[in-house]
């Protein structure tokens, strides 16, 4: 009985899991979510805490409030939910020991939130010729990383840049190409 | 160009727990491609994969995360490997008693403490009922009466067991001949209550009947403040803990019971009074809670109140307190100063011949 409840739990998406939650589910909805994002969260903290123990401490901290938070807020999108509240838990953590200055985010970042359902092959073609109006730097990290499947480090070497350069030439490459496309229609009513 | 690659763009699915660890061990380009575009997936992605950087991808430093919230990987192994170890560790117990008697003691010396050791661990969660924290305002405005006019439990406890001894002294105790009926003349028909002695149970050496095995699972209806939380040692400034809230709760009837009759017992009679009261709104006729509720009351002074418990227990389906049920609510009607009332029970007791029979004449003198 158990344990067809978790596999009916491991097969829902995030938002179904929170509705469950909130409409008084089990404990095991809290286990399934730090199965899916135990690690994306720990590691967040890892990012801004840069101490284990601390990002340790952060997590279960999370993790323990996670039942209430939910309890107390609509989530639309729950990755990104879960984000900003590990963000801002370890924002005033710092804030708290006088290390940052930060602005704690409030709104949920829009970057994540495109995703096709279909794609038609004139869609491709929109998609290729977006990505040459993109700076030389961003389209080239784009092309090696996504069409050629280069590592951070073959495309460091290649292009002889640093790799906190490459990463960021290919998030920003990634947010030019959403706001590139989103603004024409052909491609966004198939959205 | 692979344009189907290019729509890999937009729809890389996040990092998963074991692309940490993969990630971290392998050199193959497009094994780490691959983990990276999952990366660039989202912020959080990337956020969370850069922390692992520092952590050298080595998922293990969450190993008492997991404890705590990881959902355990199915039962069937860790049942194997704890049954086995409970077997294990009996056979070696059984071995250690029969043959070494001394390692014995040290070994469940050991066992005694890795219990306490483990239990302080634990988050303390303290669980308060409304009896705990506020009593109901007429409750809490009642006073005691003096103590020379109290019944206190002890004198009860001992008119119990002397009742009980009665009894086996006085073993066929005459039945009083129904009246004849003339069938010329039939009177109205009198309703017969089944009115019979039920099975009985003595916590803290009170009487009570054991309404186990006359109700299907008995419980109580009350409210619980169930406190837990961050200790008060680990709480820092910012961790915004929420008002515990009141919750109903389903408590199983014996329990309950056995925890108001030991309040009672220590002579706290208005917070058992509450929780007596809570007892007779899920079950008003309720013997148990009728009778200690009602001498709760005769302590309290409020004989009037107290009445009405009384005859609720010589009315109810079981006749365990019926001798001291009458015999309160004499009395309650005596210190209350309707004395002509208190000498018609007193008189109808010293007629028949139970337990009070004989104070009863006393009291007549």
């Amino acid at each position: 009985m158990l344990f067809r409840k978790r596999i009916t739990y491991h097969q829902l998406p995030d938002e179904d899991l929170v509705i469950r939650f909130q409409q008084g589910g089990a404990n095991e909805i809290i286990g399934e979510i730090y199965t899916r994002y135990g690690h994306l969260v720990m590691g967040t903290c890892m990012k801004y805490l840069k101490n284990s123990n601390d990002a340790e401490d952060m997590t279960m901290t999370i993790f323990e409030r996670l039942p209430e938070k939910l309890k107390d807020h609509t989530i639309e999108r729950f990755k990104s939910w879960l984000y900003m509240v590990t963000k801002n838990e370890c924002l005033m953590l710092l804030r708290k020991k006088g290390r940052v200055t930060l602005e704690i985010t409030k709104e949920l970042e829009a970057e994540d939130e495109l995703h096709l359902v279909e794609v038609k092959e004139v869609q491709y073609t929109l998609l290729e010729a977006a990505i040459h109006q993109l700076k030389e730097e961003q389209r080239l990290c784009i092309e090696l990383f996504y069409l050629e499947k280069r590592s951070y480090q073959e495309i460091t070497s290649l292009l002889k840049l640093d790799i906190k350069k490459v990463k960021s030439a290919i998030q920003n490459g990634k947010r030019n190409l959403k706001l590139i496309l989103e603004n024409q229609n052909e491609f966004k009513s198939a959205i | 160009m692979n344009l189907s690659r290019l729509y890999s763009i937009f729809q890389s699915s996040g990092l998963e727990r074991k692309d940490v660890e993969t990630y971290g061990r392998s050199t193959d380009p497009l094994v780490r491609n691959e983990i990276e575009q999952k990366e660039m997936s989202d912020s959080f992605d990337a956020d969370a994969m850069e922390g692992w950087e520092q952590l050298s991808y080595d998922p293990s430093v969450m190993s008492q995360l997991d404890k705590k919230y990881a959902p355990s990987t199915g039962p069937s192994l860790y049942k194997i490997i704890g049954g086995t170890a409970l077997v294990g560790s009996a056979v070696i117990a059984i071995l250690y008693f029969t043959v070494f008697q001394e390692p014995v003691k040290l070994l469940v010396a050991q066992k005694s403490t890795q219990k306490e050791v483990s239990s302080l661990k634990e988050e303390p969660v303290i669980v308060l009922e409304a009896s705990d924290v506020a009593l109901p305002a007429p409750i809490e405005r009642m006073k005691h009466a003096p103590k020379a006019e109290q019944v206190p439990a002890k004198q009860i406890s001992k008119e119990f067991q002397e009742i009980i001894q009665f009894r086996v002294e006085t073993p066929n105790l005459p039945v009083k001949p129904l009246p004849s009926v003339d069938p010329e003349n039939p009177t109205s028909p009198e309703i017969v209550r089944n009115h019979k002695e039920a099975k009985e149970i003595y916590l803290h050496s009170m009487k009570l009947v054991d309404y186990r095995k006359y109700r299907d699972k008995p419980q109580v209806k009350t409210k619980q403040l169930i406190l837990t939380g961050t200790p008060a040692n680990k709480e820092d400034e910012y961790s915004e803990e929420e008002d515990p809230v009141w919750k109903d709760v389903d408590v199983p009837y014996i329990e309950y019971i056995e925890k108001s009759v030991g309040i009672f017992e220590h002579g706290n009679y208005k917070k058992a009074l509450s929780r007596f009261q809570t007892v007779m709104e899920t079950y008003p006729d309720d013997v148990n809670a009728n009778f200690y509720g009602g001498i709760c009351l005769f302590n309290l002074g409020e004989y009037s109140k107290a009445i009405p418990h009384f005859e609720n227990c010589l009315s109810g389906a079981f006749s365990n307190f019926d001798e001291e049920a009458q015999w309160m609510i004499a009395e309650c009607y005596e210190k209350s100063g309707d004395t002509a009332k208190a000498k018609v029970i007193y008189r109808s007791i010293a007629s028949g011949n139970g337990f009070y029979a004989g104070q009863a004449k006393d009291k007549l003198k």
